[in-house]
């Protein structure tokens, strides 16, 4: 699929080490800087908004991308 | 672009951390604290030229499209932003320096020390201000941005970088303008979107559920010390250390093996510091969450984190990975997972009690400035930096920075606050405890930390302390010889010479041998006469005994416990009898046999008893060497010698009688007995001192004030004085104490400290010529020969400025509780800092200062001082349930200094009345531990941790003492009408009715002589407080008034 690839990319951008779905975000270098800077990327528009509370949830580079996926086809909330 | 072209000022909202920080700016005296500096170097080469106009126009269209730099604050109807026009180029705030290569860095360095200095004007701006420093070689340049901090924040480095890379080198695609209209709608719907957040119901659960937890986290508070500023100019200095690479590496991999983020493992080793600094296990360390929430906002410049307290608990066996993995981790993550509620909501609901100009929940900060990887830089700005401004918000920042592959650790201190050398102190556990954490994380985090260096524990005041004679006994025995004929004791009808003194001293020894006394045993001194006591006392040590003041006001019981508990055989005197002692009249034991001196050095000198937590007294059996070296340290530090004449004051009892009377006497001078005149009768006091030219006085810190006060008030000057020393408790100056030694300047105020398990061991020296007195005074410095450790929370001796419990060697500790072997063990035991020597572990919690100077901060458990009297509240509360039917008895302490006293709460059954209570406790205890107040309570109140809410009591007593039922009291005429009035105001009671002895009310020995001095100033009647005494009533008083007057 493309869109996984694209995340793929997108992520190892900011990634330290090559990552598969089950690594650890920490253990990929990613901090939570890192992933407001891809959800910046990835993001469908300037408009959307991102949940900060919610990154304490993600802990593996798999839940990150759901995340990054929502929110790149996020219609616009307000 | 120029102004014309932008509508009216349109008015934004505001979020709540700006509104936070426009509140605490409107409230502090240097309103430059928030200026907020950035640094951006630039590699002039990527630039385009020529580069002056370049940057002139980059940071004019930068303001443009940044509005949140164009904002200024309006506060009607509500606080509001309203934005400026874009800045014409030739108008902006920017200075332009241009130096030479050589200069380039110092002049750098200058300006980033001066553009933040000047406050902004928040309502008409612009709040933001430029430098560009250049060199005009072109090697190197530099944009210094200052705005104040409401308009940005850490994460606006990143952005603004952006900006400055396009604007620097003209790759911006869009126009000016259009990019102006979108950056301005993206910051309105960012902070439209805070603010919804911000006022939802979830967030306000959250918030108050989150406040609960933090108002169990007690306030922490750097360098405690008693006069510690409470408002501060925010005067701040910077101090800085860098790890190297392998550290880096190794933080790195520490992280990476726990799982962690570099902000775990520097809040959690941070969180370890400050709490063993602070001396806390729980502490709040503030730090920035980023919480911007629309996409768009994060190409904006502007204050959108949300500063939040993360909760470091502190358990010190626990190991670091514990720590960091465990409850680190998981608070940060709590904090992430609550990055919408606002600090200020939090703050609402915490209510703390803290000044107003900081911050509310905490004193430390945490910042981790890692928004910006210079490393990966490909365009003109190289790095960036956010020099300090010279001012402290806080306490204690610090801000955490990568920098080429390593970290860069700031710290910023208020000077008010926190000193230099307890800043380094501050720095140098940092350093110990991370590189420690990153080397061995099955350490625990007590062992992150080193001792601090022994020299302070070993530094002493420097006076000299030359002991001539292995005993005191031998000592005095050689100055007997060489000054027969001096007077060693004066009472008002009697001399006794030295050469008498130690006649009449070997006669008694005798007298004690045929009794069988001998080394190692104790002698009883039931005795009135000071000449007697000396004679006694004396005549003991001849024997290589101890000798046991036994106080006759002291109930039966007590003296009956105290001298069983000391194997006591034989007491001197008259009027006490106890099973298996007999009592001699001192005459009676004069013989004239001829009985070589058995003095001893390995025996004990004296046995004084103090409070027992238990509801035992304990016998405190001090030996040879420390009292020795007291009295050789009293003729340097002191200046007693053949000269001197030192009153004896302090009741037998007491430790410090031992001091008045033994060096006077080893060193050839004169002890003068306090007699005619009534310990408690100031007036009669001052004409004593006064009369027999006094040069030493050793009074009770509480007696103090009363007698320079009586002093002032008598006119009298002391001009043989030269030596006022105190003890008892802490001692607190004031100007009219200060005022008594301004007008003897040759008197020095001589503070003592020292449990009786020491005897006095630290002292501190005030003298008129000083600068300002501190109110609060210290312990100051130990004499020689004795050693002061203070251990902090984590086992360790405490750096300068931090607080812990005072262990006490070097000779300084007794022998222990006589025949007690278990609490002996408990409190003298050999110490790691001294190991062949032993430690006496005193309870008092205390703090050195950058000058090695002790500072007195309070007990760690329930003792108190009574007026100088040691108090264990477990020791009443332990003779109180000895009553049938009490179930519980918790006594607390109310009031300060001459006023304090004790309270008795008591959870009893039905019928147990207050009388019975206080017949019992008279039986058993002396008076100073009686309760002012006795009250029944029908549970003990206890705080969240389970522990007994002493607070609450006192505040219930109050309440009890308010709402007691005014009893119409009758008086034989007016004059009894108006001493009960003058009564009742000094004991703060309704009324005290004219049959009912004032002691019952809770006057003491203290107010006794205030009360009198206001009955001398209404009706010009003096008073004698020993005719008083005799029956302390109203009824009394209008007598002795009334027999004045004629």
């Amino acid at each position: 699929m493309t869109a996984q690839l694209d995340l793929d990319s997108t992520i190892a951008k900011y990634a330290t080490v090559s990552f598969d779905d089950s690594t650890e975000l920490l253990d990929a270098g990613l901090e939570s800087l890192s992933l407001l800077r891809l959800a910046v990327e990835v993001a469908a528009d300037d408009d959307a908004e991102i949940d900060a509370t919610r990154l304490v949830e993600l802990h593996t580079i798999g839940e990150l991308k759901t995340w990054l996926s929502e929110l790149a086809t996020a219609e616009v909330a307000r | 672009m120029t102004a014309e072209l932008v509508a009216p000022p349109e008015t934004l909202p505001i979020t709540e951390s700006q509104k936070g920080l426009l509140v605490v700016d409107s409230l502090v005296p240097t309103r430059q604290i928030y200026n907020q500096i950035m640094q951006f170097d630039l590699d002039p080469a990527r630039c385009d030229a020529p580069l002056v106009d370049v940057v002139r126009r980059a940071l004019a269209v930068l303001v443009t499209v940044q509005p949140a730099l164009r904002q200024v604050f309006g506060r009607n109807p509500d606080l509001h932003a309203t934005l400026l026009a874009p800045p014409d180029a030739d108008d902006l705030p920017l200075e332009t320096i241009a130096v030479a290569p050589g200069e380039y860095a110092a002049t750098l360095a200058e300006v980033g020390r001066t553009i933040g200095r000047t406050p902004f004007d928040l309502g008409v701006g612009p709040v933001y201000r430029f430098a560009f420093v250049h060199a005009t070689d072109g090697s190197a340049a530099s944009i210094l941005l200052c705005a104040h901090h409401t308009v940005g924040d850490g994460v606006s480095m990143a952005p603004i970088v952006r900006d400055l890379d396009r604007m620097l080198t003209g790759t911006m695609t869009e126009d000016v303008e259009t990019l102006r209209i979108a950056r301005e709608t993206a910051f309105r719907k960012e902070l439209a979107a805070q603010n919804r957040v911000a006022s939802s119901e979830k967030t306000a659960e959250k918030a108050a559920a989150w406040a609960e937890r933090l108002r169990a986290v007690p306030p922490l508070v750097l360098y405690p010390r008693p006069n510690r500023p409470t408002q501060t100019d925010f005067a701040g200095t910077r101090i800085s250390w860098t790890t190297d690479e392998a550290e880096a590496e190794r933080m790195q991999a520490t992280c990476k093996r726990l799982g962690v983020s570099p902000f775990v493992l520097l809040a959690g080793v941070y969180g370890a510091v400050v709490a063993r600094h602070g001396g806390v296990s729980s502490v709040l360390v503030g730090s920035p969450f980023a919480a911007r929430r629309t996409i768009g906002a994060f190409d904006l410049c502007g204050f959108f984190v949300n500063t939040l307290p993360v909760t470091v608990d502190v358990d010190w066996t626990r190991t670091v990975d514990e720590h960091l993995s465990g409850p680190v981790r998981a608070e940060i993550d709590f904090c992430r997972s609550a990055v919408d509620v606002p600090f200020n909501r939090l703050v609402a609901q915490v209510q703390p009690d803290r000044p107003r100009d900081r911050n509310p929940l905490f004193s430390c900060m945490l910042a981790m400035q890692d928004t910006f990887d210079a490393s990966t830089a490909t365009g003109p700005v190289i790095g960036i930096r956010e020099p300090s401004n010279g001012t402290a918000k806080f306490d204690l920042w610090i801000g955490a920075t990568p920098v080429n592959g390593r970290w860069q650790l700031d710290l910023d201190y208020d000077r008010a606050l926190i000193t230099p050398a307890v800043a380094d102190g501050i720095l140098d556990s940092m350093r110990t405890a991370l590189r420690r954490a990153i080397t061995d994380g099955s350490r625990t985090l007590a062992e992150l930390f080193d001792d601090a260096s022994t020299t302070q524990s070993r530094r002493t005041d420097g006076y000299a302390a030359d002991v001539p004679a292995p005993t005191l006994s031998e000592w005095f025995d050689e100055t007997a010889r060489s000054t027969p004929d001096a007077i060693a004791i004066e009472e008002s009808e009697r001399r006794l010479t030295f050469a008498e003194l130690a006649g009449r001293a070997n006669r008694v020894a005798a007298g004690l041998a045929g009794h069988g006394v001998g080394p190692g045993d104790v002698v009883g001194l039931r005795l009135d006469a000071l000449g007697d006591n000396a004679v006694a006392i004396l005549a003991t040590l001849r024997r290589g005994a101890a000798y046991l003041p036994l106080d006759a006001s002291l109930p039966a019981d007590r003296l009956a416990y105290m001298v069983n508990q000391a194997g006591c055989r034989v007491i001197i005197g008259s009027g006490l009898d106890v099973d298996g002692a007999s009592t001699v009249a001192i005459a009676a034991l004069e013989s004239d046999e001829d009985v070589p001196s058995a003095a001893d050095r390995r025996s004990g000198v004296y046995v004084m008893f103090t409070s027992g937590s238990t509801g035992r007294p304990k016998g405190v059996l001090m030996g040879h060497p420390p009292l020795l070296n007291l009295a050789a340290w009293s003729a340097s530090a002191l200046n007693v010698n053949a000269d001197t004449r030192f009153l004896q004051y302090a009741p037998a009892g007491f430790d410090v009688s031992f001091q008045e009377i033994v060096p006077t006497l080893l060193l050839g001078g004169t002890v003068v007995a306090r007699e005619p005149a009534d310990r408690r009768d100031f007036p009669a006091m001052v004409r004593r001192v006064a009369e027999t030219a006094v040069t030493h006085l050793y009074l009770p810190v509480a007696a103090l004030r009363p007698f320079v006060l009586c002093a002032q008030a008598q006119r009298t000057r002391l001009p043989a004085l030269r030596t006022f020393c105190v003890s008892g408790e802490q001692l607190l100056v004031d100007d009219e104490i200060r005022a008594f030694f301004d007008d003897h300047p040759h008197c020095a105020l001589v503070n003592h400290y020292g449990p009786t398990e020491t005897q006095a061991v630290t002292t501190q020296r005030l003298a008129a010529g000083d600068p300002p007195w501190a109110r609060h005074v210290p312990i100051g410095l130990p004499m020689p020969n004795v050693t002061a450790y203070v251990v902090d929370g984590t086992g360790h001796l405490a750096p300068a400025g931090v607080a812990g419990e005072l262990f006490l060697g070097g000779c300084s500790p007794a022998h222990g509780y006589i025949n007690d072997p278990e609490r002996t063990a408990d409190r003298f035991a050999p110490g790691r800092f001294e190991p062949d020597g032993i430690l006496y572990r005193t309870g008092d919690q205390v703090v050195r200062d950058e000058h090695d100077t002790l500072i007195f901060l309070g007990r760690g458990d329930t003792q108190v001082k009574i007026r100088g009297h040691r108090v264990e509240l477990g020791e009443l509360e332990t003779v109180a349930t000895e009553v049938p039917g009490i179930r519980q008895a918790v006594a607390a302490v109310r009031g300060d200094g001459a006023d304090r006293e004790l309270l008795l709460f008591l959870v009893s059954e039905a019928g147990v009345d207050h009388d019975t209570v206080r017949e019992h406790l008279g039986a058993r205890l002396p008076a100073h531990m009686m309760p002012a107040l006795v009250v029944d309570i029908e549970s003990v109140p206890t705080s969240g941790t389970g522990k007994t809410n002493r607070a609450a009591l006192v505040e219930l007593a109050s309440k009890v003492r308010a709402e007691e039922p005014v009893t119409v009291a009758e008086y034989a005429d007016d004059l009894e009408r108006d001493l009960a009035e003058i009564w009742a105001g000094v004991l703060t009671v309704p009324t005290v009715e004219r049959d009912v002895p004032v002691l019952q009310y809770g006057a003491h020995s203290l107010n006794i002589f205030t009360a009198l001095g206001l009955v001398q100033q209404r009706f010009g009647v003096a008073v004698s407080v020993v005719d008083f005494f005799r029956a302390p009533t109203i009824a009394t008083l209008a007598n002795l008034v009334r027999e004045g007057l004629k």
